[in-house]
């Protein structure tokens, strides 16, 4: 019992004490507060069992020593807040730490609604606009120097006031000469086009457009033509009232640049920055909008974004209603908002007089779909004028223009989660569209069509999975599946899967883009494209990583995400463009325009005129993009406008190229572009014609002056260019493309190969061609072409000039080594010349050159009746009396070429021969070769010619005694063959000369005659009484040699007794085989004209037969006219024909007549 | 809509670059079609070029090697006629990531395509394609490259290991070695930075493919009805009706 009472740890009695009961124990106090009682926080004693012990996060204090750290005061059974481990009280909390109102002063006390702006704080009721003192809340509100405003007060108070138009500038303005414009209001003073984003000018102080600015007020460049726009502070030249470009200003004659040269001559006036000045527009953005923002170099502007309908059209006043579905169709927009109501609206476009697009909306109708729910998707199926409406996953059919449900037979398809219309159906029933729809929960497409007033379902097409979008084309499915996107043929039932990705992550994309071709959101933030087999043509385009929506709007994928839309282009890949937009939830390609929306409006993407947008990429020199964009957009212009342009474009691209000095890429370019060569060759300074009305086409095909502009300065590359153009323009020359500007570009290949020192220019000049003397002239000059420049007078008829000019080369006055032989070449001209004066005029110079060459003036003449006649032979050679040589020359063309047979220069040119030769026997220098040639030429004339005076010859060599030959010949023409043959047989001793004269002698004469001179010859031989007696050998030898000529009887009366049979054999045996030869032909001749004569008899006979019955019924056999007269001959067979027709025939020749034979046999 | 599917040139053929990041696909195909060596982006996705080779027109497809872009591999190789397997003669993952990660996207390949195992990089690796420079270095060399010129790096992969790959490919795709081309002929060690090799590397493949263009010719023209061509069937008709 005691043990019960005692201190269970001290075991002191407890009796009469306090104690204290812990699990069953008692303890006495004093063992109990030192065992278990905790110790206060705050005065570190143990917190007895007298006291109250309080607790807060495992910490104790006794009841009195819980107090605020601050004031001092209790807590114990107040609120109270932690700070830093110390207790607070509230009040003293929110005094200590709490925030101040911002607006009041005091502090806002926790637990109370507070606003908090970058950092102050403010009561709800003390955040007020200070102007209106309304309470702003979580409206958005504009801070201004340390007050905040609500937006409309705001913009009232402070937002920037347009200088035009006096109204607030909420949305990007624009700053100019320090004052605020509505980007709207900045305009062109010239054409009203928006200027911002432009390069603009200023003049007077009022801005314009650089086309305007050009048109009004810039001078044009007296070299290039083009307009001299002071872009870039550049600075123009101006000298006595004419400016030019700085790059332009070159000497006219060495095309030197003179703009540095300040010469006492050429007072230059430098123009600094004075007017032509330009600025890049600073854009600013008060606030959160919408405007442009296009990155990076390779950047386009190719869109612009067009309101269609805003908020007050769709919702009005209702500040809940937000777009859920839209849908374009033509100039019908309907657009399905949230609180279960479709919008009908007119959307007209209209462009403005400088060609900007804009939209006006007009609301035709609005209505209600019967069941509460939003309406998710609409369609238009046009043809049939109905409304397609997918809600709650039911499709219902609407009347398109009323926004009547149709009553709507054939199946009900519920749980639709979405459906797609076939833009290319391949069963293409009429008054039906086709159509896919995918259900929910079910792995299945249907196929659909849809009629006037009803949707039939064709065929259930299994899907491996749930599709959870789709698009069709033609019997193609794409379908995103939860976890891949696959291509199913809904005819085969062939599906073929394309890639992986993850639908929880990011709602899938699947878009056709065209016949058999679709686009789809990849993971990794990409757009892959795919076709119906299952394979990407094109490579991807890399979007945002959460792209709620995409289309195509070639070349352009066109991309929403949360705050931006992006271009991106489907050539490069690369992102073109990037507009903000907020809060967008749609984008769609109807048809062509792009329409997207935002919950609150709807916008059209309008693509910029093609035009600028091509200019834009050819500024980039980007060629493939601009060229690939233009044919791309072939099928939407008209075809006359888009060969316009597609010329302009292909011309632009040539001279990007040309500048790149791709110069075969450019050529063809230029071709296909028919480009104005002109504008080619105005690149080069001087080389059109100052007769040449060319000007430069404006606006300007591309940006350089001249070549030097375009090459930088790189002779190197000027040279390239300019061999390029050469090319170029000789093939231009032969194509008709040239045609209207002959001259111009025939002077400017001209000047081109003057330059170059190309051989091109002789064959230019001797060609057809229109170059112009007056400007060829000066050029020729300047390049010492001055063989070239006499082909130039001579093809422009001034004959007289070129040979001066080329005179002077040859005597070496002016230097041109062109033509080598130059004075062969005038010879030439000079011979083929006209002009009489002329030839007379330089003949001498001519001869006295080269006397050989110079009388090719005469010899070489073509020949014709009037030449012959202009150059009487005589003049000529009275002409050249002084020339020997040249005069034998002629001679001998006057005597052998044209075969003059006049005694006169017969004579003239023998005596000439004869003179030659005397002149080089009586010089003792001579050769024996010239000597022998001079005499072989003199003995073959004397022997050929028989025109000659023979005696006057034979006069004048019987000054020399060597000249026997010469005398035999000329004894011969007087038919002195005696004589002839002594001089020969006997002075000469020349058997063999004596033979060839016979022969020689007796060509032209009968045989008896023939035979006369060989008997001579004969004779001589065996003439007796000369030195040396008869010459027997050459006597027999001639016999035996000549059998045929002599008459043996004759001979062998000649002939000594005292020859031997054997010695004459030869000869006797042809002589008497020659006798015998005749008298047998004789013989057979007397017997076939024997003959003959008996047929001719026999015929006679026969044709006197019978009579010859000729009527005028009976036409003549030859010439089918009839008889009018009784006189007839008879043809071998019996034919009367006329007399005159049988002469005629019998006339004809003998073939004629085997003709005339044959053809009567043929027909009998 | 507006049709966008113009197309300046129908390629005949394709060939596709497949390999793991930064073995030197875009470099290897940049070097060929632009003759320089330049710094490239990692490539997003994909993206081809277009080759005039004779009359035909090949489409060279460049893959991403990005593991993020894996599942796009056997898209771009559908249908292709050649595959050029590229790894990095430095690194022996690349190696093993192919035939691990990119055998098997050349399942959806045509069944008679042609594949060549190329080792790129060969420069840090061998003196000789070091020095091989065919047209003198134009391009910047990128700061990466520009220690590693001087000294040769081990080569990790060796060209007989290219082979055996080449054999277990043609065995993968259930080949006969013999009936195919050789592997010492299918299989190339380029440096796309000096130029080594590359061009043989592409003409030889190109050479390779212009038969299966031919082949696919054929088969289109058998399938094509050509409704312009002047057709004999209604001759006959005429026949018949005199």
């Amino acid at each position: 019992m005691t043990a019960r009472y005692d201190c269970h740890y001290c075991k002191d009695s407890l009796f009469g004490k306090k104690y204290v009961q812990r699990e069953e124990n008692p303890y006495c106090v004093k063992c109990y507060n030192s065992l278990y009682s905790n110790t206060c926080e705050e005065c570190k004693k143990p917190i007895g069992c007298d006291s109250r012990d309080l607790s807060y996060k495992d910490r104790h204090w006794h009841s009195d020593c819980f107090q605020c750290f601050k004031c001092r005061c209790s807590i114990a059974d107040k609120p109270f807040t932690t700070k830093d481990e110390q207790l607070l009280c509230t009040e003293c909390y929110a005094n200590e730490y709490s925030s101040k109102c911002y607006e009041c002063k005091k502090t806002i006390m926790p637990g109370s609604q507070k606003m908090e702006h970058k950092g102050n704080s403010w009561h709800e009721t003390c955040f007020t606009c200070k102007r209106c003192q309304q309470l702003i809340g979580t409206k958005s509100f504009i801070p201004n120097d340390n007050s905040n405003y609500c937006v409309p007060c705001y913009e009232k108070q402070f937002a920037l006031q347009c200088v035009q138009c006096k109204k607030p500038i909420t949305t990007g303005g624009v700053t100019y000469h320090e004052q605020p414009w509505h980007k709207d209001c900045f305009l062109c003073t010239g054409c009203k086009e928006q200027l911002a984003g432009q390069r603009f000018t200023s003049q007077d102080g009022f801005p314009y457009c650089l086309t305007c600015y050009c048109n009004l007020y810039a001078k044009k460049c007296a070299f290039c033509t083009s307009p001299i726009s002071g872009l870039g502070g550049s600075k123009y030249i101006s000298y006595e009232e004419r400016q030019w470009h700085h790059d332009c200003f070159n000497c006219t004659k060495c095309a030197v640049s003179l703009r540095r040269r300040r010469r006492r001559r050429i007072a230059v006036e430098v123009h600094g920055e004075a007017e032509g000045r330009s600025y890049h527009l600073p854009e600013n953005h008060y606030r959160s909008g919408w405007g442009w923002d296009v990155k990076g170099s390779m950047s386009v502007k190719a869109f612009e974004l067009v309101s269609a309908v805003d908020r007050e059209q769709l919702a009005g006043e209702k500040a809940r209603i937000g777009i859920e579905c839209i849908e374009c169709c033509g100039q019908h927009l309907y657009v399905g908002t949230n609180d279960g109501f479709i919008h009908y609206f007119l959307l007209e476009e209209r462009t403005t007089a400088k060609g900007q697009l804009s939209f006006s909306s007009q609301k035709l109708l609005h209505k209600q779909i019967g069941v509460k729910k939003p309406p998710s998707e609409l369609k238009a199926a046009s043809a049939l004028e109905r409304l397609i409406v997918l809600c709650d996953g039911v499709i219902m059919l609407m009347n398109m223009v009323t926004l009547e449900p149709v009553a709507s037979g054939g199946t009900k398809l519920k749980g639709v989660t979405t459906f797609c219309v076939n833009e290319n159906p391949v069963r293409a029933e009429p008054f039906c569209v086709e159509m896919a729809v995918a259900s929910a929960r079910r792995r299945a497409v249907h196929i659909c069509t849809v009629h006037e007033d009803r949707v039939q379902i064709l065929k259930e097409v299994p899907t491996p999975d749930q599709p959870c979008d789709l698009s069709v084309d033609g019997y193609f499915l794409c379908l995103a599946l939860p976890t891949r996107y696959v291509i199913l043929n809904y005819y085969s039932g062939a599906s073929q899967d394309l890639f992986p990705y993850n639908s929880e992550e990011r709602k899938p994309i699947v878009k056709r883009i065209g016949r058999e071709e679709f686009l789809l959101a990849a993971p990794g933030g990409l757009g892959m494209f795919a076709n119906a087999e299952g394979i990407s043509q094109r490579a991807p385009v890399k979007w945002s990583d959460d792209v709620i929506s995409a289309a195509v709007c070639f070349p352009y994928v066109v991309a929403l995400d949360d705050g931006f839309i992006t271009v991106h282009s489907m050539l490069d890949q690369q992102l073109k463009q990037t507009l903000s937009f907020r809060e967008g939830h749609i984008l769609q390609n109807f048809e062509g325009k792009v329409v997207l929306a935002s919950t609150k409006a709807v916008y059209v993407l309008v693509p910029l005129p093609l035009e600028r947008q091509i200019q834009d990429l050819l500024a980039g020199h980007r060629v493939e993009e601009a060229l690939t964009l233009i044919e791309g957009a072939q099928r939407n212009i008209p075809k006359d406008k888009f060969q316009i342009l597609h010329r302009r474009i292909l011309q632009q691209v040539g001279f990007i190229q040309f500048g790149q000095l791709k110069f075969s890429e450019a050529k063809e370019h230029f071709r296909k572009g028919q480009l104005d060569v002109r504008e080619l060759i105005s690149l080069c300074p001087l080389l059109l014609p100052a007769s040449s009305s060319f000007t430069r086409c404006h606006p300007p095909l591309h940006e350089y002056a001249d070549l030097n502009h375009l090459a930088q300065g790189d002779q190197e590359k000027v040279q390239l260019c300019k061999r390029f153009l050469i090319s170029y323009l000789c093939e231009v020359r032969a194509s008709e493309s040239a045609n209207g500007f002959r001259q111009d570009v025939d002077t400017a290949l001209l000047k081109l190969y003057a330059e170059a020192g190309h051989e091109g220019l002789l064959e230019l000049l001797d060609s057809d061609n229109s170059c112009l003397l007056a400007d060829s002239v000066p050029w020729l000059k300047k390049h010492h072409r001055y063989f070239a420049l006499g082909l130039l007078y001579h093809y422009n008829g001034k004959d007289a000039a070129a040979l001066q000019l080329w005179v002077q080369v040859v005597n070496g006055d002016l230097e041109d080594s062109t033509q080598a032989d130059l004075f062969e070449y005038v010879v030439n001209f000079l011979s083929s010349c006209k002009n009489m004066d002329l030839i007379w005029k330089y003949v001498d110079w001519a001869l006295q050159k080269d006397q050989k060459l110079g009388v090719r003036i005469f010899t070489k003449r073509p020949a014709s009746k009037e030449q012959t006649k202009q150059l009487n032979p005589d003049d000529v050679i009275t002409h050249l009396q002084k020339h020997n040589q040249a005069l034998i020359l002629y001679l001998e063309h006057v005597v052998f070429e044209r075969r003059l047979q006049k005694e006169k220069f017969h004579t003239h040119l023998a005596v000439l021969y004869a003179d030659r030769v005397l002149a080089l026997i009586s010089r003792s220098s001579a050769t024996e070769e010239q000597l022998t040639s001079a005499r072989q030429k003199l003995q073959r004339f004397l022997r050929e010619s028989n025109l000659y005076r023979v005696q006057l010859l034979l006069g004048k060599l019987q000054v020399s005694e060597l000249l026997l030959m010469e005398r035999a010949t000329l004894h011969g023409k007087l038919e002195e063959h005696d004589k002839a043959l002594h001089i020969l047989v006997h002075q000469l001793k020349n058997s063999a000369a004596a033979q060839e004269y016979c022969t020689w002698a007796s060509q032209s004469q009968d045989p008896k005659n023939r035979g006369e001179i060989f008997h001579q010859l004969l004779r001589v031989y065996l003439d007796p009484d000369v030195p040396g007696g008869p010459r027997t050998i050459e006597a027999v030898d001639l016999l035996n040699h000549h059998a045929e000529v002599f008459d043996a009887p004759k001979v062998l009366e000649l002939l000594p007794e005292a020859w031997s049979l054997p010695l004459l054999r030869p000869f006797l045996c042809g002589a008497v085989r020659a006798s015998m030869h005749a008298r047998h032909t004789s013989q057979i001749a007397l017997g076939l004209a024997r003959a003959e004569n008996l047929q001719l008899h026999h015929d006679r006979l026969k044709c006197r037969g019978g009579p010859v019955f000729v009527s005028e019924k009976k036409g003549c056999h030859l010439c089918h006219n009839t008889f009018s007269e009784p006189d007839c001959v008879c043809l071998p067979g019996g034919m009367p024909v006329h007399t005159h027709c049988a002469t005629q025939k019998l006339k004809g020749s003998p073939t004629k007549r085997q003709v005339d034979h044959t053809h009567n046999n043929n027909h009998t | 809509m507006a049709e966008p599917t113009k197309k300046l040139k129908k390629p005949d053929v394709k060939i596709v670059l497949l390999g793991d990041m930064n073995v030197g696909k875009t470099s290897l195909l940049h070097r060929y079609t632009e003759r320089k060596f330049k710094d490239t982006v990692s490539t997003v996705g994909g993206a081809f070029f277009l080759k005039q080779w004779g009359p035909y027109n090949i489409s060279i497809w460049d893959t991403a090697g990005r593991e993020q872009f894996h599942g796009l591999g056997s898209m771009y190789c559908r249908s292709a006629a050649a595959v050029i397997l590229t790894y990095d003669t430095t690194s022996w993952q690349s190696y093993v990531e192919l035939e691990e990660r990119f055998l098997s996207l050349t399942d959806t390949a045509n069944a008679d395509c042609i594949f060549a195992i190329v080792g790129n990089k060969a420069d840090l690796t061998d003196s000789h394609a070091q020095a091989s420079n065919p047209e003198g270095e134009e391009g910047t060399e990128p700061a990466r490259l520009s220690f590693s010129s001087s000294s040769l790096q081990r080569k990790q992969v060796n060209k007989e290991d290219a082979m055996a790959l080449y054999r277990r490919v043609l065995h993968y795709k259930g080949l006969d070695e013999k009936a195919c081309l050789p592997a010492e002929s299918m299989c190339f060690e380029t440096s796309a930075k000096t130029g080594y090799n590359v061009d043989v590397l592409f003409e030889t493949i190109f050479d390779l493919v212009v038969p299966s263009i031919l082949k696919k010719r054929n088969e289109g023209e058998s399938s094509t009805v050509d409704l312009e061509a002047p057709s004999t069937a209604k001759r006959t008709k005429a026949g018949c009706c005199a």
